[in-house]
């Protein structure tokens, strides 16, 4: 009787106006997880900031033990610190110089020998800076362009003196310019190393005696101009012994006078190289001999001795301030009690679904607890404590009835005995009449569901300090952890109450995100009274809440008792 | 109301309007499910994860093309998106014949319920490439791009899955058969 037929005609026949009825629950539970994700925006913005307060409180906690060696290390970095601002004026004072001691030199070397030479430049320009330097490290500006231009003008002779001398020897090959110059650089370093030590101990004299810095300064620039003169002489003089390396460097002048010719801004372009060059070199001789050594810490550091010596002033001033104040009580101890309005963001039952829109009604409840504060600074405290925390709301518009027929099992609770022959449900005043085994009519009790769930709350909390008088405000945040240590669904109704379980879904561990405002009055010094309107919003409550959303408000009042 | 006016409720997230969308589509996309998971169960949950879905993207949706098209794409494209990256051997021998081979059967008078049966119980590619080939209509190129399979993949997978429910039915009829005939 049956045709053969191919199996895909089969299949796309069958199928084609194939049509399923989902579950009831599934637009429930799509509904809830609609529901879920728009809370998710509503996610409290503290959330963050709580996390932010946590990590701070606990870093600060880790760090605390360490605290007392910070200012060790920091004066330290003072010594080191302080020169280095200096060095890095000399630094800068270097730079300029040696650019202006370039032109001053560049350009009658130009318009007499044309023999513009970066080797020799790098060596008289080295020169001239360390000149200027000597000076740059004296207070005093008015002696400084006499002193540099001197120095300078001496320079700039030698230069012209020596070179041209050297100027009869021959051309010889690129190549070897480069050994020359290899040659040349360990004067300037050896013209550099000299400086160095000369800027030290001039470093060391400042330090011994600022106050006659004027007088002083002179003096050391006096020996710096000495020392940079006898460098001069020194490094002349080798470079004078060394024809090769003279000879290079004649080369290199011609080289470089074509170019700087033929390049509008011959001195610009050189003046670069030389100062490259210089500081280059310096840096290199820095890490080999130890007096520079500090030299080039300060060049290392430079970027941020700022904020080293503003750290520095913070923690002197800091010191002074805990000096002043010889004993700051740091340790506070506040037993405090609490009403606690419990509420929900959102309606739903985290005992069943059927009662998710059923009118809840919050009772009040009260918290006790004890607290203990540690002052991290003047305005910053940690605190921690233990409070007892029940919450219990009814759910109303329940009807309760002995029977076992047509009984739905509560979702979220794990009946007892006497819960398991309740039948609970939503009243429903079209609901036919239910009559028992014998024909009468079952008794209902018109009632209400009231949950009770008690915790042992241990909260973490940083406060900030707005105001610190006599009468005080604070900001609060941070995070409780809650023990679950009591869970009871009950049935209350006019006449009786009866336990029918205990909520299966409640997490024996949850957390809170708390923030809060703490006011405060000094009555003694050591005695306040506070008033902490404190907002926790709970997290984690529910392994499956049925889009209960609970938080709770808490007017947190004690004394704190500071030791 | 029309449909562009509910479709635009339900981007306000209008929980009536979403729900009144989801009571007009909910039939044929559980369907959908039903073919492409591996029993109710998954079908379920494969069914609510797609309405979420469509609920969030119902933004993306531009009014050009069928609405019921774009739904049912955002379900297979979730379904497909479960059972894709289960890895399994595959299975396949290499001999069994590419090409679209035509598998007849003896007896059309088999219950939709057992023929849904056969398909959930078809491993996962199979299914999901039987389902996309022969009863949604997509060709062999477009299934190797979504299940991220080769197209010679495709077409295997495919004759594998039509051999094996072909066994399953004539194994069924024989069955079936068997009391009646005495």
């Amino acid at each position: 009787m049956s045709e053969r037929k191919n199996i895909d005609r089969l299949f796309q026949e069958r199928f084609k106006d194939f049509e399923s009825e989902p579950s009831e629950q599934a637009w429930k539970n799509i509904e809830a997880r609609l529901e879920e994700k728009k809370d998710r925006k509503l996610i409290p913005f503290w959330f963050k900031y709580a996390g932010v307060a946590a990590v701070l409180l606990i870093g600060l906690l880790l760090t605390l033990d360490n605290g007392d060696n910070n200012p060790k290390v920091n004066g330290g970095t003072q010594v080191v610190s302080a020169p280095d601002k200096k060095a890095k004026a000399e630094d800068n004072d270097v730079k300029k110089p040696t650019n202006i001691g370039n032109e001053d030199f560049g350009k009658p070397d130009n318009a007499i020998t044309t023999n513009d030479a970066i080797a020799p430049k790098a060596n008289n320009a080295t020169k001239v800076g360390n000149a200027n330097k000597a000076n740059g490290t004296s207070a005093d500006p008015m002696w400084n362009p006499n002193g540099s231009s001197a120095s300078g003008i001496r320079q700039n002779d030698t230069g012209i003196t020596s070179y041209p001398s050297k100027k009869a020897s021959d051309k010889k090959a690129s190549g070897r310019i480069l050994g020359g110059n290899d040659k040349v650089l360990p004067s300037v370093e050896e013209s550099r190393e000299q400086y160095a030590s000369a800027t030290s101990k001039n470093r060391k004299a400042k330090k011994g005696s600022n106050a006659k810095s004027n007088k002083t300064d002179l003096q050391y620039t006096d020996e710096n101009n000495n020392a940079n003169e006898s460098q001069i002489a020194a490094s002349n003089g080798k470079s004078g012994k060394n024809p090769k390396t003279n000879d290079n460097l004649k080369n290199e002048n011609q080289i470089a006078v074509n170019e700087n010719n033929q390049s509008g801004q011959p001195e610009q372009h050189n003046e670069k190289e030389v100062t490259a060059k210089t500081t280059t070199s310096t840096q290199a001789i820095a890490a080999k001999t130890d007096d520079i050594k500090k030299d080039s810490t300060g060049i290392a550091t430079v970027e941020e001795p700022n904020a080293l010596e503003e750290l520095l002033k913070n923690e002197k001033e800091n010191k002074s301030v805990t000096e002043n104040e010889p004993k700051m009580n740091r340790w506070q101890v506040s037993p405090r009690v609490a009403p606690i309005y419990l509420s929900s963001t959102s309606s739903g039952s985290p005992i069943d679904s059927r009662f998710a829109k059923n009118d809840k009604d919050y009772k009040t409840q009260l918290s006790y607890g004890v607290g203990v504060g540690y002052s991290l600074n003047k305005r910053l405290s940690v605190r921690a404590g233990v409070n007892s925390l029940s919450f219990e709301y009814n759910t109303n518009n329940v009807v309760a009835m002995q029977s076992t027929v047509g009984r739905q099992q509560l979702e979220h609770v794990k009946p007892t005995l006497q819960g398991a022959f309740l039948r609970i449900e939503n009243k429903d005043p079209n609901a036919p009449v239910e009559l028992t085994s014998n024909g009468l009519v079952a008794k209902e009790f018109s009632s209400s569901l009231s949950q009770k769930t008690g915790y042992i709350e241990v909260p973490v909390e940083l406060s900030y300090k707005l105001i610190d008088k006599r009468f005080g405000v604070d900001v609060i945040g941070g995070f409780s952890t809650l023990f679950l240590n009591e869970n009871e669904v009950s049935v209350v109704s006019s006449d009786n109450e009866i336990q029918v379980g205990k909520a299966d879904n409640l997490n024996a561990t949850s957390f809170s995100t708390n923030i809060g405002l703490g006011l405060r009055y000094n009555i003694w010094k050591a005695l306040q009274f506070n008033v902490e309107p404190m907002f926790k919003y709970q997290i984690n409550t529910y392994s499956e809440s049925g889009n209960f959303k609970p938080y709770f408000f808490g007017l947190y009042t004690g004394l704190n008792y500071r030791f | 109301m029309s449909l562009e006016q509910l479709i635009d409720d339900c981007r306000n997230n209008d929980r009536k309007a979403q729900e009144q969308l989801y009571k007009l589509y909910k039939s044929k996309l559980f369907a959908v499910c039903l073919k492409y998971s591996r029993n109710y169960a998954e079908a379920e949950d494969n069914f609510q994860d797609g309405f979420v879905i469509i609920f969030n993207k119902i933004g993306q949706y531009n009014f050009k093309g069928s609405f019921e098209g774009w739904m049912k794409r955002i379900m297979v494209n979730n379904v497909l998106q479960q059972y894709r990256n289960v890895t399994y051997l595959d299975m396949v021998n290499k001999d069994i014949a590419d090409e679209d081979v035509e598998v007849d059967i003896d007896d059309e008078n088999v219950p939709l319920d057992f023929l849904m049966k056969i398909i959930q119980e078809l491993p996962d590619r199979y299914r999901l490439v039987f389902n996309l080939y022969v009863i949604d209509g997509y060709p062999h190129k477009e299934i190797a791009d979504m299940l991220e399979i080769t197209i010679g993949t495709s077409k295997s997978n495919l004759a594998r899955a039509r051999m094996i429910l072909k066994e399953k039915i004539d194994h069924y009829s024989n069955t079936q058969k068997l009391p009646s005939a005495k």
